[in-house]
């Protein structure tokens, strides 16, 4: 192919790249199967030099980013792992659920309630198993001796001497 | 555009398709999402290292797609970089032919609802390998097809940058290194071709 044709071609990309309305060389392509081949090469190649052109942007990109973490004060950029993410996540869920239920425990707890679970009122009484026996045994303690008083309750079977003082031997 | 604070997805989409303040979005992305992403990558088996090149790649795929407006804002910009990505590193893992289970674990993470970037990604990956040639140019071949057709900077604009003596010089540098490009991808396609 002469180089002229060529040329003209590559003008004619051009104008077009241009002015995408400026009309591309049909009339090459209808009537010559290898200028159409070209055409298309030349379309690809302007598409290789744009790619190059942005891969080279990205690049920069790239270190300029990297500068700006180095600066940050970390050399690289930080990259966690999603494992990683996803334990921060469950701590995190973890830590909620635990705060906000020390929260719920100490805004219902109060003085009265812990009182009320907890312990029961009761009387404090004087009197201790059989009012009636108690008398009769110190009336009897007094006449007969303490004793003889205590023999006699056992006999009669009344209450066991024990009731009264857990040490007492158990055989008495 | 501040890159420094939240922006929302539509300005941020609007500042990419008008190519305004390009780079300040590609930062913004770094700055947003490049820990999430990263975090995804090596959680799916890749290293840092891995996880920083797979997020560059996303990032270019993204502004790719969203300049050629084939991204409809059917996802937030979040989910449509977690879905590139993980093309991304699918298509890597492929690559290094790592175990089945893995890939199968891997393909089972899919979302189903997410919009599927594979197409995309796949056409993407042909363009990647031309990239290659771009580099068997010399570097002033490089600069001036970018500034070119990268940058749309005008001839007087690229004369600024490069020392040639005037627009004339600028403008058959910028052919023959057209020329000489063309002719490299025009062999390695049909190589390929050879090759299927």
């Amino acid at each position: 192919m002469p180089l002229g044709k060529e040329e003209i071609l590559i003008d004619c990309l051009d104008s077009t790249l241009l002015d995408p309305a400026s009309p591309a060389p049909a009339e090459f392509r209808q009537h010559d199967p290898e200028m159409a081949d070209l055409w298309r090469t030349l379309l690809m190649t302007v598409e290789i030099v744009r790619e190059a052109g942005l891969n080279e942007r990205v690049r920069a990109a790239r270190n300029q980013f990297a500068r700006e973490k180095a600066i940050a004060g970390k050399s690289r950029p930080v990259v966690r792992s999603l494992n990683y993410r996803s334990a921060l996540r469950i701590a995190a869920a973890i830590l909620l659920v635990a705060g906000a239920s020390i929260l719920y425990k100490y805004n219902s707890t109060s003085p009265g309630s812990n009182f009320s679970k907890y312990y029961e009122g009761y009387d404090l009484g004087t009197r201790r198993g059989q009012a009636g026996m108690r008398s009769w045994y110190r009336h009897t303690g007094k006449k007969i001796g303490l004793p003889l008083s205590t023999w006699k309750m056992n006999r009669k079977k009344m209450i066991k001497m024990h009731c009264f003082f857990p040490a007492w031997p158990i055989w008495n | 555009m501040n890159g420094g604070t939240n922006l929302p997805d539509d300005e941020l989409i609007e500042a990419i398709q008008e190519s305004r303040q390009t780079d300040r979005a590609i930062l913004y992305l770094y700055r947003q999402y490049s820990e999430y992403v990263s975090s995804f990558i090596m959680h799916y088996g890749g290293s840092r290292q891995d996880a920083e090149d797979v997020f560059q790649e996303t990032v270019v795929a993204f502004v790719d797609i969203t300049k050629s407006g084939k991204f409809k804002r059917e996802s937030s910009i979040k989910t449509f970089l977690s879905s590139i990505a993980r093309n991304i590193w699918l298509n890597e893992l492929k690559k290094r032919e790592r175990s089945d289970a893995r890939e199968k674990i891997f393909e089972s993470a899919r979302d189903e609802k997410e919009m599927d970037v594979s197409q995309f990604i796949t056409e993407r990956e042909l363009k990647q390998q031309l990239r290659s040639l771009l580099y068997k140019l010399d570097e002033s071949c490089r600069k001036i097809l970018t500034l070119f057709y990268y940058d749309n900077l005008s001839m007087k604009e690229i004369l600024a940058h490069l020392p040639y003596e005037n627009e004339q010089v600028v403008r058959n540098k910028k052919y023959k290194c057209l020329q000489q490009l063309t002719l490299l991808v025009k062999n390695d396609l049909l190589v390929s071709r050879q090759v299927r």
